[in-house]
């Protein structure tokens, strides 16, 4: 057999996020094709071993910390997973006024950090002009909270390296911020507006990024 | 190289969508939500990490 199951669609597969079609004629082709059976076992073995990994493994990644943090605040109630695979538990996402009022505490705790690079006294505009409340749509809170929680460490890791950072760059990273943070505020209320907006979705998301990686950079420097 | 070794030297993008997968077991839409991408690029991300792993695993 010389048409074998394409690398990509033998990894969705293996995942189970194709449609039911398309997975059909991956199982007649499997049935008959031991090659393609064997490249599935080892994608299968690979995920069996790192799933058996230790649930404090943590590879040494940006912002890494604020993720795991994140995907451990939400497990809380347990959902069904994949056969074989540790079931995923959250409950954000069903009680976004707790999220909501975190994201608020978040935002505000780290407030004293980025007025000394937003705006001395105020909170950045993003907060500041559109407070999280109870109707704030689902879409909206899905976006920040993988952010807020990196923002506020970032932010605390830079305010503890600032005095070795010149007042010249601390002007500039300042600038930079506000420029960001009112993209941002735009991005939110655009979203308050449409929260089923992708495409706004994608950009309060980018420039949540944008935010990160200055602040990571700021940080990396003041402490280099 | 022992397999904690590889998944740490993967890219960034793409350690942090396999590790979400397959140590936290999550699905390919919440990580997406998490990370603030599109479920394509997760998908994305897992082929290459595969890849990758079983190329430094020698698999």
């Amino acid at each position: 057999m010389t048409d074998h199951v394409a690398w990509d669609a033998l990894n969705d597969y293996a995942d189970g996020v194709l449609d039911e079609t398309t997975r059909s004629a991956i199982e007649v082709h499997l049935a008959a094709c031991r090659e393609c059976r064997g490249r599935l076992e080892e994608m299968e073995v690979l995920v069996r071993e790192v799933s058996r990994l230790p649930r404090e493994f943590a590879p040494p990644v940006e912002a890494w910390a604020s993720i795991r943090e994140e995907v451990e605040r939400r497990k809380v109630v347990s959902m069904p997973g994949a056969a074989g695979r540790r079931p995923a538990h959250r409950n954000w996402s069903q009680r976004p006024w707790l999220l909501a009022a975190a994201a608020l505490v978040l935002m505000v705790s780290s407030s004293a950090v980025t007025a000394l690079y937003i705006r001395r006294g105020e909170l950045p505009p993003a907060v500041a002009s559109n407070p999280p409340s109870l109707a704030m749509p689902v879409a909206l809170l899905d976006v920040e909270r993988g952010y807020v929680t990196s923002v506020k460490e970032l932010a605390a890791a830079l305010d503890a390296a600032r005095p070795n950072l010149a007042p010249g760059t601390i002007q500039i990273v300042e600038r930079n911020l506000a420029v960001i943070d009112a993209a941002i505020a735009e991005s939110r209320e655009a979203l308050l507006r449409d929260p089923g907006n992708r495409v706004l979705q994608d950009v309060l998301a980018g420039s949540y990024r944008q935010k990160l990686d200055l602040l990571r950079r700021a940080a990396q420097l003041a402490a280099s | 190289m022992d397999l904690e070794t590889a998944i740490a030297r993967l890219p960034a993008g793409a350690r942090r969508v396999f590790v979400l997968y397959a140590v936290e077991g999550y699905r390919h839409e919440e990580i997406a939500r998490v990370m603030g991408v599109a479920e394509g690029t997760v998908r994305a991300q897992m082929h290459r990490a595969r890849k990758l792993l079983m190329e430094v695993l020698d698999r």
